[in-house]
């Protein structure tokens, strides 16, 4: 009994929830899913057509996803004499762990955090910064020259992107004096960060935008240049894999803007919702809003976004920092 | 600097597409109402026929072919497997024996049926039609 009950109480511990449901695997899970048939649907609705219907058809398609997984499931993976296996067979897997790592930083409300610590923001950066090293890594095992392209570009994006990420971050920590996710939360009441430093929002969706490879910024895995980017040679599961990853950045990525800009779940009136319920709310929609952009832009060239990362964004993050310094000196 | 009027505007024209109606037709549960002159399968009335072999001899497809009938002469037949759905036929019969019918739909479950000797014409369009009545599409 005394076993059951130490157990129970590891299983019962909020940080364990935390991790495997809210805003954990299981969350990330069913809003992928879903974020994944909204993009498809969206883009179809702009395009005029109809989009994923015929599985689950009294639901518009929403299980198609699902349908989809299942068939990544069961066919055979093929791991292609050229690669070097271990790290072509490993990537995917690593990929889509460290994809999600960052979350256990963020929270999803007051008590849903894996960790909590006072370095937040920090921890953040450094966990999210690990990813793209993978997808170039995946780009070199698969020995290929689309995939090396690929993996080349991601590192060119990542030189841009990066330091603009972590400038409006930086605003962010400036602002509100802390490095702690819940405590800048607490300081959002009434005002979200958002309004208070606009810019520092602005750059850092950008840059949400161009790390998770969404248009206009889809350089690394261009369809019709370099037919998949770093993930040209995976099939089956290991498809399946990347491509989730890149979406359970795309979430990591909305959860941190919404608890930083978006006031996590504050509200400007009381509704009687679990916070987490709010959160998470919020973040669907800021995927939403990232998933759209599909429909309206083309693609940048890769010296394009490079030159929108280093002359116009990283300037704009600059100013981002400027004003929450001159917001902190009148004293907001 | 950056152009904030055209990315408003993109943005603002694929959220006004969003909310139009989607165009695609979902076809076998749903048609399309076909026009006046529509080119469907090629009917033949073997009364009005006078054997002429023009049709088979404008054929751009080489798609009808002419069967000797009981009555010892010629009357085309049509190798749907081959047929363009031209209407050249239609055009150069001189006492308008062929004529168009707006189905199109040409399935067969081997490619022997599609060809289609004179006589079979009518009972291959029916066979047809059968088939895909099964369904019942709502014509939009």
């Amino acid at each position: 009994m005394n076993i059951l009950s130490q157990i129970l109480e590891i299983i019962l511990n909020r940080s364990v929830i935390a991790a495997v449901i809210v805003p954990g695997v299981l969350t990330a899970l069913v809003l992928v899913i879903l974020i994944i048939w909204v993009e498809r649907k969206i883009a179809a609705r702009v395009q005029m057509r109809i989009g994923p219907l015929y599985v689950t058809r009294r639901l518009g398609g929403i299980l198609q996803l699902v349908a989809d997984a299942i068939r990544f499931l069961v066919s055979e993976p093929i791991v292609p004499a050229t690669t070097d296996k271990l790290f072509y067979v490993m990537m995917p897997i690593l990929l889509l762990l460290l994809s999600l790592l960052p979350v256990a930083v963020v929270p999803a409300s007051q008590s849903l955090i894996v960790i909590k610590t006072e370095y937040g923001l920090l921890a953040f950066i450094a966990l999210a910064a690990i990813t793209p090293m993978v997808i170039m890594l995946a780009g070199w095992a698969s020995n290929n020259k689309f995939s090396y392209i690929g993996g080349l570009r991601e590192g060119f994006m990542l030189l841009s992107y990066e330091v603009y990420l972590f400038m409006s971050l930086l605003a962010i920590a400036i602002l509100y004096g802390t490095l702690d996710f819940i405590r800048i939360i607490n300081s959002q009441e009434g005002f979200w960060g958002i309004l208070l430093n606009p810019i520092a929002a602005l750059s850092f969706f950008i840059a949400m935008l161009t790390s998770t490879s969404r248009f206009p910024f889809e350089i690394p895995d261009a369809e019709s240049e370099i037919v998949m980017g770093p993930f040209t040679e995976y099939n089956s599961i290991m498809y399946g894999l990347v491509m989730g990853a890149n979406y359970f950045r795309l979430y990591v990525l909305s959860l941190v803007f919404t608890d930083v800009f978006l006031g996590g779940w504050l509200l400007p009136f009381k509704i009687p919702i679990p916070n987490f319920v709010i959160t998470i709310a919020k973040t669907f929609i800021v995927m939403i809003v990232a998933v759209f952009l599909r429909a309206v832009y083309p693609r940048y060239r890769i010296d394009q976004a490079l030159v929108i990362g280093w002359e116009k964004l990283f300037p704009l993050a600059s100013l981002s920092v400027l004003i929450s310094v001159l917001l902190k000196g009148v004293g907001i | 600097m950056i152009d904030v009027v055209g990315h408003l505007k993109a943005i603002f024209t694929a959220v006004k597409y969003l909310f139009l109606r989607p165009i695609t037709v979902k076809y076998p549960e749903e048609r399309l109402k076909k026009p006046k002159n529509y080119r469907g399968v090629i009917l033949l009335d073997m009364k009005k026929c006078i054997h002429c072999s023009l049709c088979a001899r404008i054929c751009p497809a080489a798609a009808i072919k002419m069967y000797k009938h009981k009555d010892g002469k010629l009357y085309p037949g049509l190798d749907y497997s081959r047929c363009i759905f031209c209407g050249f036929c239609i055009d150069i019969c001189p006492s308008f024996a062929l004529s168009h019918d707006k189905f199109h739909e040409v399935v067969t479950s081997n490619l022997k049926d599609m060809k289609v000797t004179p006589t079979q014409t009518l009972e291959f369009l029916r066979k047809n039609e059968e088939r895909l009545k099964e369904i019942e599409p709502k014509i939009r």
